[in-house]
C-alpha cells in the first residue's frame, strides 16, 4: 500500500499540521506501509482563497497511491477517490472571524454582496469536503461550525501536538508570571493582553513567545508595548523547552475564535497549571473553568491580579477532560487500514 | 530568511533532482535559514498547464522562492529563482548565498 500525506503550509503557520503528519508517517512506516509526505503552499489572504483552491483542484490526481491524507487547510481540495481530511480550521476569515473585527477586513463590498462572495466559498468547501471518505477535526468548536456553516459531519480527534521537549532544559528562572505566544496576527489580540496588563494593580510581567510572523503586525506590537509603557514588563523571546515553560505562572491567550489548541496551552493545562482565556477565545471556551474566562481587558486584569495573590494551591487549575473516542494512533491505524 | 524550495517531481520517484533539492534545503538550514520543501508533482504536465496552476499558488510569505526547474519561474513572486546545477559533494556558502541573491 502507497500512501501520500499532503500539508498545506505556510511560512508562519503549519507547525500542528506538520507534527500530524510526520506522526502518521511514522505510524505508517511501522506498519510497512510506503508513505511519502509533500508540502503544498497557502498563504492566508481572503482574497485569493478560492484562487488557491482552484490551483490545488487543478493539481492532477496522484495515481501512484492508494490513501490520499490531507493535512490543513486547502489541501483537502486536492482529488483522489481515496482520500481522508484532518482539518485544524476552514478558510478563519469567512467562517471563524465572519462576524468579528477580524472578518470585516475580507469585506469591501455591501453586505449582500460579501455575504454572496461567503456562500460561493462555502458552497465549494462543502462540495469538496464531500469528497473525503472521513473528516477529523481538532475540537468540538470546529466539527460544530462545519456541522452549523456546512452541513457535513466530522470526528473529533486528538490532532493537538504535544509540545516538543527537543530544547534543552536550562536552570534559568522564568522571566515572568504570565507567558503567551503569538505569530503576531491581529486575531491572536496581544493587544488585549497589553491592555489588562497595563491595567493590573501588581506589576506583574508577561513572557511573550515569538513565533514567524508578518513584520507589520510585529512592528506593530513593539509600539504598542512603548506606548503603553510597558517595555520593562513585557518580554518577547523565543520558544522554551517543557521544562522552561513550566517555570511560568499562568499561560494566557486571548486569541478569538481558536479552533486549535496551542501545545503549550495544553501543557499547562495537564500540569493543572492555570490558563487564563477570553469568553470568546473559541475552542478554550470547551475546556476551561468558567472562573478562568474573561469578557474584556479589565476583567482579565482582574484576573491577572487575582492570580498574583493566590497561594500555590488556590492557583490550580482543573480543566475539563479532553475527550476523545479513540487515540489518534487507533484513528491512524484504521484509517490506513492495518 | 524564509525559502520555499519548489520540487516538481512525483511521488514515490527518486529522482536526481529531488535528492538535490534536500541537499540544498540542509545547506541552507545550517546557514540559519527557514527553509521547506513543497512538492508540486507538475513535471510532466503541459507547460502551459502547469503556469495556469502555479500562477495562482502564492508564496507571499517567503522571502525566497527557488527550484532547480526552471517551471519554479511561473510562479508569481518578486524573489524567485532557478538555481544552476550543483555538486551535492561539497556546498560553498558562498554558492548557496548565490541561490539568495
Amino acid at each position: 500500500m502507497k500512501v501520500v500525506i499532503a500539508v498545506a503550509k505556510s511560512a508562519n503557520n503549519g507547525e500542528s499540521e506538520v507534527k500530524l503528519a510526520i506522526n502518521i508517517a511514522n505510524i505508517a512506516k511501522t506498519k510497512d506501509i510506503l508513505c511519502e509526505v509533500i508540502y503544498l503552499p497557502y498563504y492566508d489572504d481572503y482574497c485569493a482563497i478560492l484562487d488557491q483552491i482552484m490551483a490545488y483542484r487543478l493539481i492532477p490526481q496522484i495515481n501512484d497511491a492508494d490513501l490520499l491524507i490531507t493535512i490543513g487547510y486547502p489541501a483537502f481540495a486536492l482529488q483522489h477517490p481515496n482520500k481522508i481530511s484532518f482539518l485544524y480550521s476552514l478558510a478563519k476569515s469567512h467562517h471563524d472571524q465572519w462576524d468579528t473585527d477580524y472578518g470585516k477586513l475580507c469585506q469591501f463590498f455591501s453586505r449582500s454582496r460579501d455575504e454572496q462572495e461567503r456562500a460561493v466559498i462555502c458552497q465549494c468547501e462543502k462540495k469538496i469536503l464531500e469528497e473525503s471518505k472521513r473528516i477529523f477535526v481538532a475540537t468540538e468548536y470546529l466539527r460544530l461550525q462545519l456541522a452549523h456553516d456546512l452541513g457535513l459531519s466530522s470526528e473529533v480527534a486528538d490532532m493537538t501536538a504535544e509540545y516538543d521537549m527537543i530544547l534543552p532544559k536550562s536552570k534559568t528562572q522564568a522571566k515572568a508570571e504570565f507567558i503567551t505566544a503569538t505569530t503576531y496576527h491581529p486575531y491572536e489580540r496581544v493587544a488585549l493582553l497589553l491592555e489588562a496588563l497595563s491595567k493590573t494593580q501588581h506589576p506583574a510581567k508577561l513572557y511573550v513567545i515569538s513565533y514567524p510572523g508578518e513584520d507589520m503586525y510585529r512592528k506593530a506590537l513593539i509600539s504598542r508595548i512603548e506606548r503603553l509603557s510597558l517595555s520593562d514588563r513585557v518580554i518577547i523571546g523565543e520558544p522554551l523547552s517543557a521544562h522552561n515553560l513550566l517555570q511560568y505562572g499562568a499561560w494566557v491567550t486571548a486569541e478569538r475564535t481558536a479552533t486549535e489548541y496551542r501545545p503549550e496551552m495544553r501543557l499547562f493545562a495537564k500540569k493543572n497549571k492555570c490558563v487564563m482565556a477570553m469568553t470568546d477565545s473559541g475552542a478554550y471556551t470547551e475546556c476551561l473553568p468558567q472562573k478562568n474566562l474573561y469578557s474584556d481587558a479589565e476583567s482579565l486584569a482582574f484576573g491577572m491580579d487575582a492570580f498574583m495573590n493566590a497561594s500555590r494551591r488556590e492557583r490550580k487549575m482543573t480543566c475539563s477532560a479532553w475527550t476523545y473516542e479513540k487515540p489518534l494512533q487507533e484513528i491512524i491505524t484504521e484509517v490506513i487500514g492495518v | 530568511m524564509k525559502i520555499a524550495i519548489v520540487d516538481f517531481t512525483k511521488p514515490f520517484t527518486n529522482v536526481e533532482e529531488k535528492q538535490l533539492h534536500e541537499t540544498a534545503a540542509n545547506k541552507l538550514m545550517t546557514m540559519g535559514h527557514y527553509v521547506t520543501i513543497f512538492t508540486i508533482p507538475l513535471a510532466s504536465e503541459k507547460e502551459y498547464e502547469a503556469r495556469m496552476i502555479l500562477s495562482q499558488l502564492r508564496f507571499d510569505d517567503f522571502d525566497r522562492v527557488i527550484s532547480m526547474n526552471p517551471r519554479v519561474m511561473g510562479i508569481t513572486h518578486a524573489h524567485v529563482k532557478v538555481i544552476p546545477e550543483f555538486d551535492a559533494g561539497e556546498i560553498m556558502e558562498e554558492t548557496a548565498r548565490g541561490w539568495l541573491a
